[in-house]
């Protein structure tokens, strides 16, 4: 019951953090996702906390755990463009696997580079 | 936009939601995309998480067949089980946890690890725009390309700030997990990228949440990385691409 109330708690203060993004970029006209900035306030009120509130681990653990079939409902809408899709669809898996591919042989080479000489130290 | 403009704005979509949530239809087909998922869920564990198999395909599928057997509008189910949608909010701002979590490795490897993120995030959308670029696909569906190697909250709505279609954000990004978290650890071999912290931050910063996931499977500080390289590039994306394009 005490566990529950945790999670309801964490939920509504990462609500709240939500909620004061949507509003700043609804009033301020920021060209970001107001999740986004939920996210970064989120984050620069944790790093002056210096810890994360046990409620707030409790509520995000669901939501992290499960984000994925909160994806539903936006990508069930492919259908609508699946005559688009259908037409281009070489193309764009081409562009998919082969940028993918390419992009993580790139990233983990500069990623060794970057890293080594710092570990050598 | 006015301060009670913008309230009105939040707490109307809030109501529609709750009563989406709360009228039969709604919770019926919640219902079913959460059952849905849960069989997802178990048959991802029973194929040993393979990533073709992904629980949100599987789940996708599942909605998508029920949607047309019962002749429902895919307005009308994301209307219906439209709190799942808005979720997505919340669930966004969670990410700062584990972003927070890793922060002594931020601070430790420091702008190594920011130049490397960034180069990630910046070759992987340069060289799908490339790639269609000698298609004659729309400019939406070239603009949705751009947002394809982050997360799909963020890239969901990056890609509607700069006139992509975020469905289809969501379809691309998804995609590029799947193919990166089967071909990460192979490109990896082959280039003789043996360093642990290398293949996470790639694996996260290209492959997002699916790379992440895989990640997990080659080790602790794999992963570790791979959340890192997650949650920056989806920052540094989701705050660049509106800058260039919006």
């Amino acid at each position: 019951m005490r566990s529950l109330l945790l999670n309801l708690l964490g939920f509504l203060a990462l609500t709240g953090f939500y909620l004061v993004g949507e509003l700043l970029v609804l009033i301020l006209s920021i060209p970001m996702p107001g999740a986004l900035v939920g996210l970064l306030l989120l984050l620069v009120t944790l790093l002056s906390l210096r810890r994360i509130p046990f409620m707030l681990s409790q509520g995000a653990a669901p939501l992290l755990n499960h984000m994925t079939v909160l994806f539903v409902p936006a990508i069930s809408a492919v259908v609508l463009f699946w005559d688009d899709i259908e037409q281009h669809l070489p193309g764009m898996i081409a562009a998919i696997v082969l940028s993918t591919i390419v992009s993580l042989a790139i990233a983990g080479w500069i990623a060794r580079l970057l890293f080594l000489p710092k570990q050598e130290k | 936009m006015p301060l009670h403009e913008a309230v009105s704005q939040l707490l109307s979509h809030i109501q529609a939601v709750i009563q989406a949530t709360l009228s039969f239809s709604g919770a019926l087909w919640l219902g079913i995309t959460l059952t849905a998922y849960t069989f997802a869920i178990w048959l991802n564990r029973r194929v040993n998480g393979n990533p073709l198999v992904h629980p949100l395909v599987v789940t996708t599928i599942i909605v998508i067949g029920l949607l047309s057997l019962t002749g429902t509008q895919v307005k009308a189910f994301q209307y219906e089980a439209g709190l799942l949608h808005w979720l997505l909010g919340p669930a966004t701002v969670a990410l700062a946890l584990p972003m927070y979590a890793q922060w002594s490795k931020v601070r430790a490897l420091g702008w190594r690890l920011i130049v490397a993120i960034f180069a990630a995030g910046v070759v992987a959308p340069v060289l799908a725009w490339s790639c269609l670029y000698f298609t004659d696909v729309s400019v939406a569906v070239k603009m949705t390309m751009l947002a394809k190697s982050i997360t799909t909250p963020l890239a969901m709505e990056a890609s509607r700030l700069i006139g992509g279609i975020a469905p289809l954000a969501a379809v691309f990004v998804i995609s590029t997990g799947i193919v990166g978290a089967i071909a990460g650890p192979v490109v990896f071999r082959l280039l003789n990228i043996h360093h642990r912290q290398a293949q996470g931050v790639a694996l996260g910063a290209v492959a997002h949440a699916v790379g992440t996931a895989r990640a997990l499977k080659l080790g602790e500080e794999e992963a570790a990385m791979a959340s890192l390289g997650l949650c920056l590039n989806g920052i540094m994306t989701a705050i660049i691409l509106p800058l260039l394009f919006g």
